[in-house]
């Protein structure tokens, strides 16, 4: 027993040792990453705090831009209608795709579903009551092919059930959490598919006709909009790097659902601009970051497909994108 | 009990080793990792661009861009496009980078530079071979190249399309357009007049020359210098220039109301009608209540295509005569019924006419000539005051080579209009001298009914 302790104790010590010269060694860019990476997540987020004054954590730190204004997304950028006459005419292409990615040394999957109405936002049940559902049960649930996680919920301390989103939920065109004068980061579809990002408030969310939404900030107040209109939204790409999960949107309206993995040997995670460059390397012209961490998880044909960092197996989530099966769609 | 002290105590001093052990390995592991962390920090390709970004200013940074932002075509200037997009793009901007993971390994680090949101161009960082080498296997970056984003990619191309006509040489920026720009030797002129476009010719045919990308002002120039306009808004990335035919055509048709004027198949129409007058029956209210018909002229300028000219009157072909002045003029077809009943006092007229301007101060030949005009008309004063002037005339000798009386029509019962053309030579002599000349006339004329005769009211040269 004493040599479990001490051999334990020793871990610890050497643990703490590496993660105070994480955070106070020779590498500021070490220090800004780990410090970061620590605070984007729910669980750990305090540590940093253990080693660092107010103030140094405040020079870490990236403004909140949770209440910036941002340009509304451009939807006559977006052709969707001729993207699938080309299709018609043309060369067959694949309704739905799955690409592994690696990039850097991020790995992960991307879906390229090239029918942006097959993507719906299915949810857990009653928000603040019921627990939240894992994806595959969720995927299953709406009888989709494939989904991703979308919106935040609450986690304190990394404890959340899932079953409480942050921000709004708006599905079928309805607020189902959250209210209509309240101003959100919102990423969402249209009732055309367009993909729109930015900040708004619910009401004018619904008047630009939004059909499905969420809402996700980091505990920092990053918000969640990375490309609008083609152009990238610098002030909002953090350094942390953790598993990430996003949505874009290309200009023929093909939709891109991105997940990235993390927190393993394998990879470490991804920083929000190794999430853009990804976008734009698949043609994105606009694109929004949802809720990462031990939530980013990508389900494809009824099994986890990437490598979920959550300890404990996949969380329970309240909202979650879901592609449905082409033969439901035209059905 | 000593033995189970003896055992503790070795126990304790295995533990005490065991926890040294573990400190130290986990001290070690700490130093390691701070040494690492270090030489992380030194060894990290940003810290070499942010030293490039810190030493370099902005027109260190437009000298190294501009050096291998590619090439343009000869009617463009390189430098001066390129300088005129680092202004607009570049210039006052914040300059940031981004590492492009997709394309950095352990052997090169590409890094995209931006200024503001626009990506203008890549830096790309190499390991330093010679220099001081870090453990870790890690080295420090140096510069290898810095590479413009292509004039192509950054600024919006045009194609320049000119039709010229052939033999005409375009220019562009004030270089001569060569050959090697054609496209296509034979396409039809499309700018053309509403009228032509009714024309059943084939419109000229045109020189068509390509020149593209191109980037910055565009000058289109005819071999005279005069500079060209763009034709319409810009199509696909395509400005059309239109470099017209010199040679152009005008018309005058001169054609009473009622004549179908057409040209090449294509009727003239109000449009086209420049005056509409009565002049020949002007003095005549009296005799003509509703008055008379209107002659219209025809005028057209600045035709592409050569014009050929017809004329109908309910459907039958007419005649031009060509005036003076080069018009084409129509009149109305000989009504035969008039022609039989009035040829006699048109022609006679006319015939008293010459009688008497061929011969010196003739009062009885005034008198023959005035008998057949209508008094109080203009024709009438013109004829009378001439008799004084004939005084000083000289007499003259006529020999007549051809008369024809034609074109009579009808207007309402007491008039009628109608063409007298006639070819005679003269030969006139006064004391001091004799010559020859001849004339060839055309005369429209006007008869009234008066008093039961039929008088010569007006009389108007066309020829």
């Amino acid at each position: 027993m004493a040599f479990l302790g001490l051999t334990l104790l020793c871990l610890i010590l050497t643990l703490t040792g590496i993660v105070w010269v994480a955070l106070c060694g020779p590498s500021p860019t070490m220090t800004g990453a780990v410090c970061n990476s620590l605070r984007e997540t729910s669980a750990l987020r305090w540590i940093p705090g253990l080693f660092l004054s107010e103030r140094e954590l405040d020079s870490y730190l990236l403004r909140s831009t949770e209440d910036l204004e941002t340009d509304q997304v451009n939807t006559s950028l977006i052709h969707i209608a001729e993207a699938q006459a080309k299709e018609e005419g043309g060369e067959e292409t694949p309704y739905l795709e799955v690409v592994d990615i690696a990039y850097g040394t991020c790995r992960g999957k991307l879906l390229i579903i090239r029918e942006p109405k097959a993507v719906i936002l299915g949810t857990s049940g009653r928000f603040g009551t019921d627990p939240g559902l894992q994806l595959t049960d969720m995927v299953e649930k709406y009888n989709g092919i494939a989904g991703t996680n979308a919106g935040g919920f609450v986690d304190n301390n990394g404890l959340g059930n899932g079953g409480t989103p942050t921000g709004m939920v708006l599905a079928e065109g309805e607020i189902l959490y959250g209210d209509a004068y309240t101003r959100y980061n919102i990423i969402g579809l249209d009732n055309d598919g367009v993909l729109l990002v930015g900040t708004m408030t619910g009401q004018e969310a619904l008047d630009r006709g939004m059909k499905y939404g969420v809402s996700f900030v980091t505990h920092d107040g990053i918000a969640s909009s990375l490309i609008i209109n083609g152009e990238v939204q610098t002030q909002n790409l953090g350094p942390g790097v953790n598993p990430r999960t996003a949505i874009g949107q290309r200009e023929d309206g093909a939709l891109l659902l991105l997940v990235l993995d993390g927190r393993s040997s394998k990879t470490l995670g991804a920083t929000l601009e190794n999430v853009v460059d990804i976008l734009l390397q698949y043609g994105a012209v606009n694109a929004g970051n949802l809720d990462g961490g031990s939530s980013s998880v990508m389900v494809y044909d009824g099994r986890i497909i990437n490598n979920c960092a959550s300890v404990t197996g996949p969380r329970g989530i309240p909202t979650g994108f879901i592609v449905l099966r082409e033969e439901d769609l035209h059905g | 009990m000593a033995e189970r002290y003896e055992k503790s105590s070795g126990w304790g001093l295995f533990l005490l080793f065991w926890t040294m052990l573990l400190m130290m390995l986990g001290f070690l592991a700490c130093v390691v990792f701070y040494k690492y962390a270090g030489v992380y920090e030194e060894t990290r390709p940003e810290r070499t661009m942010d030293a490039l970004m810190e030493q370099m200013s902005e027109e260190d940074w437009r000298e190294a861009l501009a050096a291998t932002a590619g090439g343009v075509s000869e009617y463009e200037d390189a430098r001066s496009l390129f300088d005129d997009y680092f202004d607009s793009t570049v210039k006052g901007r914040t300059l940031s980078y981004r590492r492009d993971l997709s394309r950095s390994d352990e052997t090169q680090s590409v890094f995209v530079l931006y200024a503001g949101p626009a990506r203008i161009g890549e830096v790309r960082l190499l390991p330093h071979e010679t220099g001081e080498r870090f453990s870790f296997g890690r080295s420090v970056w140096e510069l290898d190249s810095i590479v413009s984003k292509p004039l192509s990619d950054s600024l919006q191309a045009v194609t320049v399309r000119i039709d010229a006509p052939d033999g005409v040489t375009p220019f562009l920026n004030g270089a001569a357009v060569g050959l090697e720009k054609v496209v296509d030797p034979a396409v039809p002129l499309t700018e053309l007049s509403e009228l032509e476009r009714r024309f059943d010719a084939a419109p000229p045919r045109m020189v068509r020359y390509e020149i593209g990308p191109l980037y910055g002002q565009i000058a289109v120039s005819d071999p005279d210098g005069n500079e060209i306009a763009p034709v319409g808004e810009p199509e696909d990335g395509v400005v059309r220039y239109v470099i017209m035919p010199t040679k152009t055509w005008s018309l005058r048709v001169e054609a009473p109301e009622g004549v179908t004027v057409s040209v090449r198949g294509a009727e003239l129409g109000e449009e086209q009608v420049r005056s509409r007058e009565q002049n020949i029956f002007r003095g005549l209210e009296d005799y003509l209540p509703q008055g008379g018909y209107d002659t219209l002229l025809y005028a057209v300028d600045g035709l592409y295509i050569e014009p050929q000219i017809s004329a109908s009157y309910n459907g039958a072909a007419l005649t031009p005569v060509i005036g003076e002045d080069g018009r084409t003029i129509y009149f109305y077809p000989t009504d035969a019924d008039i022609s039989i009943a009035m040829h006699e006092a048109a022609e006679g007229f006319f015939r008293a006419y010459m009688y008497y301007s061929s011969y010196k101060y003739n009062g009885a030949a005034l008198k023959d000539l005035t008998d057949r005009i209508l008094p109080d008309t203009e024709l009438y004063s013109y004829f009378a005051q001439s008799y004084d002037a004939m005084i000083w005339a000289s007499a003259t000798e006529m020999n007549q080579r051809e008369l024809r009386v034609d074109n009579f029509h009808r207007v309402g019962d007491s008039c009628f209009t109608c063409t007298i053309l006639y070819k005679a030579d003269f030969t006139a002599t006064s004391w001091y001298e004799q010559y020859s000349y001849a004339r060839e006339d055309g005369y429209k004329m006007v008869f009234i009914r008066s008093d039961g005769q039929w008088l010569a009211a007006t009389m108007s040269a066309f020829e």
